[in-house]
């Protein structure tokens, strides 16, 4: 750590709704750290530079978000058993010869749903790296759980149906709660594969956080629950934070400072 | 069929060559020569060097030069000392300067860029080994005039790379020298042969990195340690290895620039010669300022060539002396 306190930051591409700066800033305050949180945009293909840059630069840790989780494995000195597991890396410590790659959001994803208390079996809708680490997390812990996408043929996750029987599932079981693992909801006006009667009486649990996404604000007219992605967002910054720092963070204080980046 | 047909470049054929005997040393290298004298004919290249600064953010453990290492004065020297020194190359009849530093983090890429310029300008191919940070830098240095740019490799082994460089990664470094590829540089890598713990095995993967990465200029340095490093106790690299490792470069990779670097004049008196003779065609002359190359601590009691040693090694090589196409 430099005198200044933890230097931190998150890269992806190309970040322009990033929440992370706001929850991690927080998080150092609220533990009496100090230290800074940067936005690191890096573009696909030149992230291995980057990422020597930033460790010759003297950083401590680094969120990765999309489209690098799965990128940076070979750009690890390390990577922990839960990454490996993963194949994909959320979070990269700093360790004296090199970084070690983790991923948190299987364990952030576990973090939530006992949070909120959401209940097996799982529908999971999508077949990209968020997909997976659901899956992982409700396998460790052998919630039933059974995930949906286009072409189940070519989804790397062991259990995935068509998503044209997405509906039938839900319904035809006893499924308690629905999660977004899509990049479905970063546009206002994007739809989702699943028709809204489905969701009556069932948890939504989205893992995308733009608060503008009108298929999902229409839900609020539903008998369903819906909780959006900041959870799992504070949920797994948390876990980062305390392999940066070695404490646990207030999370209550992430998501004050969530509604104060947005004006609420 | 001739000497060089009797070499086969498969994962195998190039693990024999870097383990040939002596007798079979000679055929390789012989063969080495002969596909030199296919694509470059008689024409061998010098170039000057000068090492403008030795400060660095690195800590690579083999490295004199390391952020760690206090044994040593730091030093970046003036754009004018080296502007003159390229003007001295030119006036030998050097048509080739390669500005070289450690990672350093002490000048502007505006200011390197003025350097590039005024050498450039003179009529000189301008060559780079300064690390690399970012792609506006490398724009920057292509427009100036720079057109070629070496970033060796060291290793092809990640897990020893790792262990070598901290914080760096060989993943890391194969994607830099392909953007710096994208930008429009002639590149140009190779290993530092001699480390602790590389194999044989790892020495074919770094052959097979070279052709794959299609390099244009290839080179191999033999290890030497370094005072106030963590390996400066470690032993030397072998400069026979060394040797076939060149004339392996040669034969797999054909049309390339090959160094008779000083490493091997340093360990054994006519090393030089010695990789021209396994199919090295260009050598290098050290033209940074007598007061400062002992800080330019690469390893400890450097050789240092001089215009007079490369044109004698060209000449007893049987070969002659040309300029490098821009």
């Amino acid at each position: 750590m430099s005198p200044d306190g933890f230097l931190l930051g998150v890269t992806g591409w190309p970040l322009a709704r990033t929440l992370s700066p706001a929850v991690h800033l927080a998080m150092l305050r609220s533990a009496g750290l100090s230290g800074s949180f940067h936005i690191l945009p890096v573009r696909p293909g030149l992230l291995g530079g980057s990422l020597s840059e930033l460790f010759l630069a003297g950083f401590d840790g680094i969120s990765v978000t999309v489209p690098h989780k799965t990128t940076v494995p070979p750009f690890c000195r390390h990577i922990s058993p839960e990454a490996s597991a993963a194949g994909a890396v959320n979070t990269l410590v700093r360790t004296p010869d090199g970084w070690t790659g983790h991923n948190t959001d299987p364990g952030g994803f576990l973090a939530a749903v006992d949070s909120i208390g959401a209940e097996p079996p799982f529908a999971i809708i999508g077949c990209g790296g968020a997909a997976a680490a659901v899956a992982l997390a409700l396998s460790s812990r052998g919630l039933e759980h059974l995930a949906f996408c286009r072409d189940p043929s070519r989804c790397r996750l062991a259990q995935a149906a068509p998503l044209e029987s997405a509906c039938e599932w839900i319904a035809g079981s006893s499924c308690s709660t629905i999660v977004n693992a899509t990049p479905l909801g970063w546009e206002d006006g994007d739809g989702f594969p699943v028709r809204e009667e489905a969701l009556a009486g069932r948890l939504f649990l989205d893992l995308n956080y733009n608060p503008g996404w009108r298929w999902r604000n229409a839900l609020a007219g539903l008998p369903c629950r819906v909780v959006t992605g900041e959870r799992m967002l504070v949920e797994q910054a948390a876990l980062a934070f305390s392999l940066w720092t070695g404490l646990r963070p207030d999370t209550s204080a992430a998501f004050r400072a969530i509604e104060r980046s947005r004006g609420r | 069929m001739t000497v060089k047909d009797r070499f086969d470049t498969s994962r195998s054929g190039l693990e024999a060559m870097l383990l040939a005997g002596e007798e079979e040393a000679f055929s390789l290298f012989a063969a080495a020569r002969e596909v030199r004298r296919e694509h470059f004919g008689s024409r061998a290249f010098i170039r000057a060097v000068i090492e403008f600064s030795n400060r660095c953010r690195c800590n690579c453990l083999y490295c004199g030069m390391r952020k760690d290492n206090n044994g040593i004065e730091r030093f970046t020297l003036d754009g004018e000392r080296i502007v003159d020194a390229a003007s001295a190359a030119f006036r030998a009849g050097i048509r080739t300067f390669f500005l070289q530093s450690a990672e350093s983090e002490d000048y502007d890429p505006e200011w390197l860029a003025g350097i590039i310029r005024a050498i450039h300008g003179m009529g000189m191919t301008v060559l780079l080994c300064v690390g690399a940070r970012t792609e506006d830098d490398l724009d920057l240095w292509r427009e100036a005039g720079a057109s070629k740019f070496i970033l060796k490799h060291e290793t092809s082994d990640p897990d020893l790379f790792g262990r070598m460089k901290p914080g760096l990664t060989l993943a890391g470094r194969i994607e830099w020298l392909k953007t710096l590829k994208r930008h429009g540089y002639g590149i140009g890598s190779g290993p530092l042969l001699g480390l602790p713990g590389q194999t044989v095995r790892s020495l074919v993967d770094d052959l097979l990195l070279l052709r794959d990465l299609d390099v244009d200029m290839s080179s191999v340095s033999v290890f030497l340690p370094a005072a106030g490093t963590p390996l400066e106790k470690a032993p030397t690299g072998s400069v026979d290895l060394g040797l076939r490792f060149m004339a392996a470069m040669r034969i797999l990779l054909k049309r390339t620039l090959i160094p008779a670097t000083s490493t091997f004049e340093r360990l054994r008196s006519g090393g030089q010669l010695a990789c021209f003779d396994a199919g090295a065609n260009v050598i290098t002359v050290n033209m940074t300022p007598p007061s400062v190359r002992g800080e330019y601590a690469l390893y400890t009691e450097r050789f240092f060539v001089s215009l007079e040693h490369a044109r004698g090694v060209i000449r007893r090589a049987g070969l002659e002396e040309a300029a490098e196409a821009i």
